[in-house]
């Protein structure tokens, strides 16, 4: 009776997965590429021979066949290679398996073992609390050896319900390594015409008819190594591709995103209520209001499952849950808005392709985001519901960018560009002031970080998300590290002013080895913008041929303010000095006025990538802008001074007691 | 203006040898700095301490104008003040009270904006004499105008003041008599007609006795020279219950140390760290027997203030009063070093715990 129960669960779960993924011969549309021979390269842990993707959109449902083949040379290449992962979702997708084999001298031994078969969820984005149903199935093979070829096929059939027959693909033609033969083939029915764009090659895609079919193909032989060399914007991709879509135009595009956000259901009471509390109140309060709650009392939450990977889910839905995704949240904060008379609309945006959008053909995978625009006293305002913590006045919430975006409105035929944000409205400012009551004993460092705009949300967002006790610990490790033995003289002050979308942070430091009295009895110290430095850094990788990503828009100032215990005279001062290029500018001060010694730097950015040709000349700038961060001086006979011991024995003694705190 | 009012100090400062050096403001840089930058206002700092100050071609009389609009509305006020043309009468107001701080060393603290960033406003710390002062000078961050002056012990800045003093010309609910006086009083303490002053203010009605411009006029006096200032404060304080830095010189003259501490808490906070700040309320704490208070704000003072000799001597006092004998030890070392100050035995016995102090094993270390 046991042994029956066992058997009946088994049986079941076998019934499971078989809804899920099925063993079945390779389909019969596919054509069959022979895998090429190459010679034996044991400077390389593995060698790719090919990689062959087949779409037939032909059939009742799509199928997009996939089959790998790669030799390992050696231990490296073993332990790197021998474990498959296939992801789909079987929302609306199954996984058929052809041949799963290992090819050792030449024979075939199979391993699509269905024992050794794991099927196990792959929230990929589950970090960022989405959650879409996808699997992946794995497959540990077993008996792996440096030598033996890895072949496998598989078809994924299906397509999410949500694009309808809509056809919109990135095929990959280039990695990391070199493959011998990449093949691309998709079949489609000559009433669907596709379009297709090559990104970062030149390829030809060659058209072919096949009956009622149409066949376009494109074959590589050896393709070249590509690198990512880091630190680029993201919209430069790395990697070439092929685009293909069926997409006829950026209007047919946008009506299929517009008909994602039409409600055909009444709202429910709850969300009646909530659209009639904010009518009452002043329309740009209600607004407001509509925003910070769809920022910020729904949380962040996608169930992106099936059509709801990119359909919203409704309004009243959204409200009820107190959940939801970008495309919930502008659903619901849309709602609202129209609810208040105010025009207001979707806007698809890419957080990768940003401006570039129109480079590419018209498809659904190149957004991945949704943010909010409306119309109100005469001006466009571009909200991201999905950002917590900004400010909670209009005028003051740093308007969402990312270069352009496409408005779900069937009538847009491209897509609208943003407006940029500028340099001076979002930055830093710190104010370091170096306490100095001898010249020998410690110094306490005040320093106040006032942020704005971006870098307020930012800061905000930050301090929300580690508590201030723990930033606190953070900043005091940081200037352990630049002074050592550095202890904290006070505890830092958080201000958050929301309304101007300002953050002030202050710290108090006491610093033990601020000068240092050389053997002509002379007491030096230096300054050092250690702030700019931070964005004054040169790549990781210098010799570049991709473009280098930019922090930007920023200003940045820092100010470092050395108040001498009496007037020294350190003579004439340079004037300001200037620094930068086309993509950033930096000025350099060192100025004087009565005891007090200031060194000001101010860093700007003024574009958000440097080209790949202009990055050797650009990191050249940075190196000669970096060499002005740092200011040193000495000043003279500062131990003839007859109390210059006791001085110092009573600044350290009251820095003692000071430390104590306030009574 | 605000004397640094240190009795106890002053009993002890006989031994006092040496004095700060003063520092001697450099000439103007050539080089013109971004307005309303923290470049711009130390470079303005050294204009300011210099001699001579013309502050005209900071002015632009449209700012001017549409700040005195945002005050007090054009509609409600006369086109003229007492039959000058407003703008002239805002330059000139500007111009004279920059005046009087003429020979003072201007030192740039910080600046902030405020309505929605259009206007600015720089802190200047003053200095001259031992006599301290906070002055914020408002901008125009548009066209980069000075529009106004204003000290932190007074109510009303200078636009304010004039404003404020027109308003009450102009207010129809007062009698035409009672404003008359009101004129004629404020005359009389520009004439330093005190007790004539005082006279008047007494059949004044409360509405306008109670006026901060009372306050602020007789903040700048001596009081210790005058009853009649004293008790023109005293009603006008009584009327504004409070706390306001322009009555903290008249509750230290009358001792009233906590009311003196309470007009300090109300200076902005970015000031309370000041040395002028800290030594004041040190004083305070100490009159007030707050030893362990006194001596945070003193060693505030010190480390902000390391030559001068007043906050050493205020240390020492303290220190002996917290039977802190290393820190009374480590200070009279100093007073030594630095300032030539030596106190014998016989002088520190004479202060208060100072027997046990020379008893002390820190002292004998030192000095036994």
């Amino acid at each position: 009776m046991r042994l029956l129960l066992s058997l009946l669960i088994l049986g079941t779960a076998l019934l499971a997965n078989a809804n899920e993924w099925q063993q079945t011969p390779r389909p019969a549309w596919v054509k069959q590429h022979p895998q090429p021979e190459v010679a034996l390269d044991t400077q390389q842990s593995s060698q790719y021979l090919l990689s062959d993707i087949q779409v037939d959109l032909s059939q009742p449902q799509r199928q997009v066949y996939n089959r790998f083949s790669y030799r390992v040379n050696d231990s490296v290449g073993v332990e790197e290679g021998s474990d498959l992962q296939i992801s789909f979702n079987p929302g609306y997708q199954q996984l058929q398996l052809h041949t799963i084999e290992l090819i050792r001298a030449g024979k075939r031994l199979n391993r699509l073992i269905e024992k050794d078969i794991r099927l196990i969820d792959d929230e990929a984005d589950a970090e960022n609390r989405i959650y879409t149903g996808s699997k992946q199935l794995t497959l540990f093979l077993r008996d792996v050896r440096p030598g033996d070829i890895i072949d496998y096929s598989y078809t994924l059939v299906g397509q999410n319900p949500i694009f309808a027959d809509a056809f919109s693909y990135f095929f990959e033609l280039g990695w990391g390594v070199s493959v011998a033969r990449a093949e691309i083939s998709v079949l489609a029915p000559a009433s669907m015409p596709l379009q297709h764009r090559f990104v970062n090659l030149d390829g030809t895609l060659t058209s072919t008819t096949e009956g009622q079919l149409q066949r376009y193909q494109l074959s590589l032989r050896d393709t070249p190594v590509y690198r990512d060399e880091g630190q680029t914007p993201p919209w430069a991709l790395a990697y070439p591709y092929l685009q293909m879509s069926s997409y006829t135009s950026w209007q047919d595009l946008a009506s299929w995103a517009a008909q994602l956000f039409v409600v055909d259901s009444q709202p429910s009471a709850e969300l009646s209520r909530w659209l009639e509390q904010l009518r009452q109140l002043p329309q740009k309060q209600a607004i407001e209001a509509a925003i910070g709650f769809a920022q910020n009392d729904i949380r962040y939450l996608g169930q992106s499952m099936m059509e709801n990977s990119h359909r919203p889910y409704p309004p009243s839905t959204i409200y009820a849950r107190r959940y939801g995704d970008c495309k919930d949240k502008t659903m619901l904060l849309i709602t609202a808005l129209q609810a208040l008379g105010i025009k207001a609309e979707p806007v698809l945006v890419s957080t990768y392709h940003r401006h570039t959008l129109g480079d590419y053909l018209p498809a659904h995978n190149l957004f991945d985001h949704v943010i909010t625009r409306f119309y109100f006293a005469d001006q466009w305002y571009w909200v991201d519901p999905t950002r917590t913590h900004q400010s909670n006045r209009l005028e003051a919430i740093t308007p969402a960018y990312f270069g352009a975006g496409l408005i779900a409105q069937a009538e847009q035929t491209a897509p609208t560009a943003m407006p940029a944000l500028q340099a001076d409205q979002h930055g830093l400012e710190m104010r370091q002031q170096i306490m100095a009551a001898d010249y020998s004993a410690s110094v306490i460092v005040q320093i106040e970080t006032r942020y704005r705009g971006r870098e307020a949300d930012r800061i905000r967002y930050e301090v929300a998300q580690n508590g201030q006790q723990r930033m606190s610990d953070h900043y005091l490790d940081y200037y352990n590290k630049l002074y050592p033995g550095t202890e904290r003289y006070r505890r830092a002050q958080f201000d958050d002013d929301r309304e101007h979308n300002r953050f002030s942070v202050r710290e108090t430091y006491l610093v033990p080895d601020f000068w240092h009295t050389n053997a002509e009895g002379m007491a030096e110290f230096e300054l050092y913008a250690d702030l700019i430095d931070a964005y004054l850094a040169p790549p990781e990788k210098v010799r570049r041929n991709q473009p280098l990503a930019m922090r930007a828009p920023i200003t940045v100032v820092q100010r470092s303010e050395l108040w001498l215990p009496e007037h020294v005279n350190f003579g004439n001062f340079s004037p300001t000095e200037q620094f930068g290029n086309d993509y950033f500018s930096m000025s350099a001060q060192v100025r004087y006025s009565p005891r007090k010694l200031v060194l000001e730097h101010t860093y700007r950015s003024k574009a958000e990538a440097v080209p790949a040709a202009a990055t050797k000349a650009h990191i050249e700038a940075l190196r000669n802008a970096r060499e002005h961060l740092a200011y040193s001086q000495s000043i003279s006979e500062v131990t003839n001074e007859p109390a210059y011991q006791a001085v110092s024995s009573l600044m350290e003694y009251i820095y003692s007691q000071q430390m104590q705190g306030r009574p | 203006m605000i004397r640094l009012l240190f009795a106890l100090t002053l009993l002890l400062s006989g031994c006092s040898a040496t004095q700060h050096s003063e520092y001697v403001a450099p000439a103007p840089t050539t080089q013109n700095e971004t307005p309303l930058t923290a470049a711009y206002f130390d470079q303005l700092a050294n204009r300011l301490s210099g001699q001579s100050f013309d502050p005209t071609p900071l002015f632009d009389a449209p700012s001017m104008a549409q700040y005195r609009s945002e005050i007090r509305p054009v509609a409600e006020r006369q086109p003229e003040f007492f039959k000058r043309p407003w703008d002239q009468t805002h330059a000139d107001a500007i111009t004279h009270a920059l005046t009087r701080f003429d020979s003072y060393q201007w030192y740039y603290l910080y600046q902030h904006s405020w309505a929605n960033g259009r206007y600015l406003d720089s802190m200047f710390r003053l200095e001259r004499d031992g006599q301290t002062n906070f002055i914020r000078l408002i901008w125009s961050t548009e066209s980069h105008a000075l529009l106004d002056m204003h000290s932190l012990f007074s109510e009303f800045s200078v636009v304010g003041a004039l404003n404020e003093f027109d308003s009450i010309a102009e207010q129809d609910t007062l009698s035409e008599a009672d404003r008359l006086k009101f004129m004629q009083i404020m005359g009389k303490l520009n004439d330093e007609k005190l007790d004539q002053a005082a006279q008047d203010f007494q059949t004044l009605p409360e509405q306008l006795q109670r006026s901060a411009l009372f306050a602020d006029r007789l903040s700048w006096l001596d009081l210790d020279r005058s009853a009649s200032a004293r008790a023109m404060l005293a009603r006008n304080a009584e009327l504004n219950p409070e706390p306001h830095p322009h009555f903290y010189t008249f509750y230290l003259q009358q001792q009233d140390f906590a009311a003196a501490l309470r007009c300090l808490d109300a200076l902005p906070a970015e000031l309370h760290d000041e040395y002028w700040t800290q030594m004041e309320y040190a004083v305070a704490h100490y009159q007030l027997n707050h030893p362990k208070q006194a001596n945070f704000a003193i060693n505030n003072a010190l480390l902000r203030e390391p030559y001068l000799q007043a906050p050493y001597l205020l240390k020492l006092m303290i220190a002996l009063r917290n039977q802190d004998w290393e820190g009374a030890t480590l200070t009279l070392k100093v007073l030594q070093g630095r300032f030539d100050a030596n106190f014998s035995s016989d002088d520190l016995k004479t202060l208060e715990n100072g027997e046990q102090l020379i008893r002390s094993s820190d002292y004998l270390s030192s000095f036994g």
